[in-house]
């Protein structure tokens, strides 16, 4: 029999884990949060990670990433939907409230996610 | 600073991305040698040709084979022969002395390596000789290759660094998306951008629905698939069901003629006609006449009584 190649496993969640910190980071930093009472925001953003990285990277489709989740799909399109223009004034305005809106959690991943991506620093 | 104010916004995607800019110059010194990689099936390799201008008439040079660094797709319906000519391509090549990646998609590794080892037979090509030249990749067995593209895409990156590799072999690609359709044309984008990133010459299987038209893009195998590759070779099947059909291709009544076709090839010049192909009892697949040539070489008066007969 031929060779066999043994399959080289990429993990989502390293991918995650690095677009969570750089969302973080984008939003003004842990410190910043707890002064601001925003780590209520940690779920929505790394629901957010998954959502951008799962479809970016992963090319899974909305019902794949809805039900890895345990989210609606509805969910998952309003995240993939969200623009990351402007994303630091409506997180800004967004300071006050405890949980953060989807959109704004998926702008913050995507600009988080984009510029991992412009500096090749997002790998498996 | 209060919760209202606000950081100057941040917008990256406006910034102009300078390295993507090139003269044609320097884009065309990186662009590989125009030659043909053998392809292992008789009768196709002529089918590809570089035009030049000799005393200024165009004058066609066959190239020999697919050409250098193309991505191309083999498309048809079930029983096209569409595998054979994936696998023969990985047996010509290994031959050669170029090592070759199949990702095998659709079949685990062992019943892969058999139908590789037939082929060779079935080539006079000595299996033992070659057999450490073709590297799978057990895509069939292994899921987190079929569902994870990055891992799939680390896993070849791994194989191609490591023995060298410039000829890959994915059957089928359809098998990437499968029951995720929507997605088909940003996998096939990932899985050309990353042939082109690692030089190869590849053969990608994609399978045809029998409901696509044949003369359509969706013959490409739908999904806009083709219009991201740089070559599409259609492989299609006709039951011979009347006496006319039979007469006019000297096809049996009951029989099924097969045909290939390459649809588009961007990379060099290609014949447009639709060719007979023929699978031999060992399963080899040979490209056969213009299917024209082929209705041409009946007995005239067999051709002018059927033509009365289906008019």
């Amino acid at each position: 029999m031929s060779p066999e190649i043994e399959p080289v496993a990429v993990q989502a969640d390293d991918m995650v884990r690095a677009v969570l910190l750089k969302a973080l980071e984008v939003a003004g930093g842990l410190r910043k949060l707890v002064e601001y009472r925003n780590l209520t925001w940690v779920p929505a953003l790394i629901e957010a990670a998954y959502v951008v990285v799962l479809h970016e990277e992963f090319k899974k489709s909305e019902d794949e990433i809805a039900s890895f989740l345990g989210v609606s799909s509805v969910t998952v399109r309003n995240i993939l939907r969200a623009s990351p223009e402007g994303v630091q004034e409506r997180l800004e305005a967004e300071r006050g409230e405890r949980e953060l809106r989807t959109h704004v959690a998926g702008g913050l991943a995507k600009l988080a996610y984009q510029e991992l991506k412009r500096s090749g620093q997002l790998s498996g | 600073m209060s919760p209202t104010e606000a950081t100057p916004s941040r917008s990256p995607q406006r910034q102009p991305l300078v390295d993507a800019i090139e003269t044609a110059g320097a884009a065309g010194r990186r662009a590989p040698p125009l030659v043909g990689i053998a392809s292992g099936v008789e009768g196709l390799d002529e089918l590809f040709f570089q035009v030049e201008l000799q005393r200024g008439r165009p004058v066609r040079r066959a190239l020999g084979g697919y050409p250098n660094e193309a991505v191309v797709v083999l498309t048809g319906v079930p029983e096209t022969g569409k595998s054979l000519m994936a696998e023969q391509f990985a047996v010509k090549q290994a031959a050669l002395e170029h090592p070759v990646l199949f990702v095998s998609v659709e079949n685990p590794g062992p019943f892969v390596s058999q139908a590789l080892e037939l082929r060779a037979q079935a080539m006079d090509i000595d299996w033992a000789a070659i057999r450490e030249q073709i590297f799978l990749v057990d895509a069939a067995t292994h899921a987190s290759l079929r569902e994870d593209l990055p891992t799939l895409l680390a896993t070849l990156a791994y194989a191609i660094r490591q023995h060298r590799i410039e000829r890959t072999v994915i059957d089928s690609v359809t098998g990437l998306y499968e029951a995720r359709e929507i997605l088909a044309r940003a996998i096939v984008r990932e899985i050309y951008n990353f042939l082109k990133r690692w030089k190869q010459t590849a053969i990608l299987v994609s399978q045809k629905r029998s409901a696509q038209e044949e003369t359509s893009a969706e013959a490409a195998g739908g999904y806009a698939v083709s219009h991201i590759v740089d070559c599409t070779i259609v492989l299609a099947k006709r039951l011979i069901e009347s006496p006319f059909q039979s007469q006019l291709y000297g096809v049996a009544l009951g029989d099924v003629l097969r045909t290939l076709r390459i649809d588009g090839c961007r990379l060099s010049g290609h014949d447009a006609s639709t060719h007979v192909l023929t699978i031999s009892e060992l399963g080899l697949v040979q490209v056969g006449p213009r299917l024209a040539d082929l209705a041409r070489s009946q007995p005239r008066t067999f051709r002018a009584v059927s033509m009365r007969e289906h008019l």
